[in-house]
């Protein structure tokens, strides 16, 4: 059995193909979305979700989330007294994930469809197969997320068509161009921001509450405080919500003896926005000139991701296409909907005997080369591209490279991954080095061949062609990536870290809830929830689990009440 | 399969046509056959084949689709060339490029390009091209438009390159030379000279070169004069050996006679002839240089002693 997973900066799904339909598999809570947020209890046990998302509020130095940022990255978080790499941290989560789905299923789940933003670069792809790995699991694909989604709205369509994606998620930003005919689905063309998402409106919000309203109430900086901050950010991020429904909306938040309120109107978040939003007009743009597809060629232009619910972002769309987005599937769901799909061909399920799906390479790969001008100059840290990007993959290219002095005993190879002419604008994935014979300059030359798989890995490989030597470049010893070995290790780590157990998912979730909720609340109800954690933790010492059972139903429903009303939640 | 002769069709699987739904019935019945990851030569073959086929059937650019923005823009800009004016019909073009979202527009754009192009000073030209990122990052694009595309890049490359050629103040000369030819016989003659004993030769040669190999270069540069340029430089070295003849030649033929009106004629001509004496003092300069280096190799040898560092200066 092979699970699609979408492995979110805020949320993660799993999911299955399941008797020709796509199915989406439910958490230890019976959430559909599991929070990409690991905390460490104070027992030292680990708790992935919701629980952990709420306890993002009341402990933040003992919680993480968003690390899909920091993927392939060499930058560790802390929780408590341990230092996580972003690998580990996406391991437990892809760990909780994999507890919910083998109990939903059964069986044991070794092999799964992780998607990645199509504009995950190599590291970010090589550090999220190292994440399953952590996780036991066996990644066989690594899907772009657009192409996911696509493939949940390509399902329905038969005919010929060209559809534009547009997933906004929590942290990144990809557009993809779609051509279906004849039951082959085929993507034409793939752009993106890696660092654009839900999060940077957040961020954007923040900076305006802080210099309209926080700095000269006296409000530390955001560095300074992380418990309070994680108050304030959960109220941003339910301002911003809010916003998306209503006109303007007001934030309040208790401050010493008083509370800050801080209203605002859709005018003016979008015009806080503004930047924001060119940055998406970009891609768009970029994706459909590769694609060589007009506008008005687009059958549906189809949001993904959950931040394509801001208003201002559809009106955006739609005057940009002169129609409206489509969007009948869930935007938090669809790429975990598409991810099983892509399980389900992988799995050759007869349902989907006459589907077939070709992919992109996001960017141009190439190599850094020198050229001698013909009065003699020599230019330095040029790019030559071998695989173009947008080239449909696995894709195999070669190029051949000569010496360039005379005597030259070695050819350098590095490894660029971008679209800039000067290599250093570039993104460097490795180096290798071949060896030649002395010989006059230009008469010794080395075939470099790209190959490019279907996950969007890449391999190098380099022949002498005056020896016949072969050269192959592991793109390993980077920083921020981690080697087989290094999988070993932090594996053995990782199985010594106390995961707190799933049938205690609940009662885990609904103490941490509360336990926001009473920092987030004030007066009478504070005391209330207070009491009300006292009844529960009671409950739960005596250790009856029908009483546990009633005493959380009671807790839950107790705080709905209490819960600072959200159109969302 | 594999015969070069019959691709791409006999990896499709048809008959040659130009019909693209058949070309793609065929690539959706082959790829759904074939297991992508378990063989992907297989795939990148039928990949090739049918991008060449779908190259192959493509339709010729059809005339496109007029819109009526498009030829208000159009209209405006012409009146504003009319008008003497391209200084606005450029701000027109710039504020039409930066609202368009890309593909025709930005083709119609282009077609307008062409037609202001010549009439717009280069800097001008060259910010307006860099707007568009024609270098780089718009590669199908330019497919698309190659025609357009290659006339105007060509033309901004020998612009570009008239303008160094005429900045750079040593190789000036040649600049006038190369472009504008040397009418007279005395300016032919003075060509001559500049070519044979001038300085910066690797330079013109390399602005030959680059001249060369650039195929519309002859609508900037007449290829008869680019000919005759090379072959005046090829013959630097042989007279250089002539120069250093006659500057050997004429003091003895000077001592010789005893005459002033010789000694003169032998001033006048060295002084016109610093390169040649310039030239030729090089070559004796260097032909001495190895015979002293040669001497040095010898004598090191012979006077080497234990203990002393091998070799010598080089």
């Amino acid at each position: 059995m092979i699970v699609a997973i979408d492995l979110g900066t805020t949320n993660s799904l799993i999911g299955v193909w399941r008797n020709g339909a796509p199915r989406l598999i439910p958490n230890a809570t019976g959430d559909l979305l599991t929070p990409s947020a690991v905390s460490m209890l104070d027992s030292g046990e680990i708790v992935v979700g919701r629980a952990a998302r709420d306890r993002l509020v009341s402990h933040p130095r003992r919680s993480a989330a968003a690390f899909k940022r920091v993927m392939g990255s060499n930058r560790s978080l802390t929780l408590g007294d341990r230092d996580f790499r972003p690998e580990e941290l996406s391991a437990l989560v892809l760990r909780a994930l994999k507890a919910d789905a083998e109990a939903w299923l059964g069986e044991p789940v070794r092999e799964a469809v992780i998607t990645v933003p199509a504009y995950f670069a190599d590291a970010q792809r090589k550090a999220t197969q190292a994440a399953a790995e952590l996780a036991g699991l066996r990644c066989e694909r690594l899907l772009n997320e657009p192409t996911a989604a696509a493939l949940a709205y390509g399902l329905q369509e038969n005919g010929e068509s060209r559809i534009l994606v547009v997933d906004l998620g929590g942290g990144t930003f990809d557009v993809s161009v779609l051509e279906m005919f004849d039951g082959v689905m085929e993507v034409r063309a793939t752009a993106g921001d890696n660092f654009l998402g839900g999060e940077d409106f957040n961020q954007a919000l923040l900076a305006a509450f802080m210099r309209e309203v926080g700095t000269p109430a006296g409000l530390p900086p955001p560095a300074d405080e992380p418990p309070f901050h994680g108050l304030l950010r959960r109220q941003i991020e339910q301002l911003k919500q809010r916003l998306s429904q209503e006109d303007t909306a007001t934030l309040s938040l208790p401050w010493r003896t008083g509370t800050l309120c801080w209203t605002v109107s859709r005018a003016q978040f979008n015009t806080l926005c503004e930047p924001l939003y060119q940055r998406i007009r970009q891609p768009i743009e970029r994706a459909l000139r590769d694609a060589r597809i007009h506008p008005g060629e687009l059958a549906a232009v189809v949001l993904a991701g959950g931040a394509t619910r801001m208003p201002a972002l559809r009106r955006m769309i739609s005057l940009l296409f002169r129609h409206l987005p489509t969007q009948h599937l869930d935007p938090d769901q669809v790429v975990a909907m598409g991810a099983t799909v892509q399980a389900g061909l992988m799995m050759r399920d007869a349902a989907l005997n006459e589907r077939v799906l070709t992919d992109v390479a996001p960017f141009t790969l190439g190599v850094e080369v020198a050229d001698r001008q013909s009065d003699g100059h020599t230019v330095h840290n040029l790019f030559v591209p071998v695989i173009e990007r947008n080239t449909v993959i696995p894709a195999s290219r070669a190029t051949t490279l000569s010496t360039l002095e005379d005597g030259q005993t070695t050819i350098g190879l590095r490894v660029f991954q971008g679209e800039s002419r000067r290599a250093r604008d570039n993104i460097l994935l490795g180096e290798l080095t071949v060896h030649v014979p002395r010989a006059a300059r230009g008469q010794q030359s080395v075939e470099v061949r790209f190959t490019y798989d279907t996950s969007g890995l890449l391999e190098v490989d380099a022949t002498a062609l005056g020896t016949g030597a072969q050269y192959h470049l592991l793109i390993e010893g980077n920083p921020g990536r981690l080697s087989p070995a290094e999988i070993r290790q932090r594996l053995a780590a990782l199985a010594h870290l106390k995961i707190s157990p799933r049938d205690q998912a609940e009662n885990v979730a609904a103490l941490a809830r509360a336990e926001r909720l009473f920092e987030e609340l004030l007066g009478e109800q504070r005391s209330a929830v207070g009491d009300w954690i006292g009844e529960f933790l009671a409950a739960l010492e005596r250790g009856d689990p029908r009483q546990i059972g009633i005493s959380r139903a009671l807790l839950l429903q107790r705080l709905d009440r209490v819960e600072p009303t959200s159109p969302f939640d | 399969m594999n015969d070069p002769a019959g691709f791409p069709w006999n990896a499709l699987g048809i008959a040659p046509t130009r019909d693209p739904r058949l070309i793609r019935a065929a690539y959706a019945a082959r790829l759904k056959r074939m297991d992508i990851r378990a063989d992907p030569a297989a795939f990148q073959h039928l990949r090739r084949a049918y991008e060449m086929a779908l190259g192959f059937g493509a339709p010729a650019p059809a005339a496109a689709p007029v819109l009526v923005e498009r030829n208000e823009l159009a209209a405006e800009i012409s009146a504003l060339i009319a008008a003497g004016d391209p200084q606005g019909a450029v701000e027109l073009l710039a504020g039409a490029a930066a609202g368009a979202l890309g593909f025709d527009d930005l083709a119609a754009i282009e077609e307008r390009l062409l037609v202001v192009a010549p009439e717009l000073p280069r800097a001008r030209l060259l910010a307006l091209v860099r707007r568009f990122d024609w270098h780089h990052a718009t590669h199908p694009l330019r497919h698309a438009h190659a025609g357009v595309f290659q006339q105007l890049d060509q033309r901004l490359w020998l612009e570009e390159w008239r303008a160094e050629l005429q900045r750079t103040s040593r190789t000036s000369v040649a600049a006038l030379l190369l472009i504008k030819g040397a009418p007279g016989w005395a300016d032919h003659l003075f060509a001559c000279w500049y070519l044979i004993f001038g300085g910066e030769r690797a330079r013109m040669i390399g602005w030959l070169d680059r001249i060369e190999r650039t195929p519309h270069a002859g609508a900037a540069f007449d290829p008869a004069r680019l000919r005759w340029c090379r072959r005046w430089l090829g013959r630097r070295r042989l007279a250089a050996w002539i120069a250093l003849g006659l500057s050997a030649v004429v003091p003895v033929a000077m001592i010789w006679t005893g005459e002033i009106g010789v000694a003169f004629a032998a001033w006048l001509l060295a002084l016109a002839n610093i390169g040649i004496a310039w030239a030729g003092a090089m070559l004796v300069v260097r032909a001495l240089g190895r015979l002293w280096l040669g001497a040095r190799f010898v004598l090191g040898k012979l006077r080497r002693r234990p203990g002393d560092a091998p070799g010598f200066p080089r």
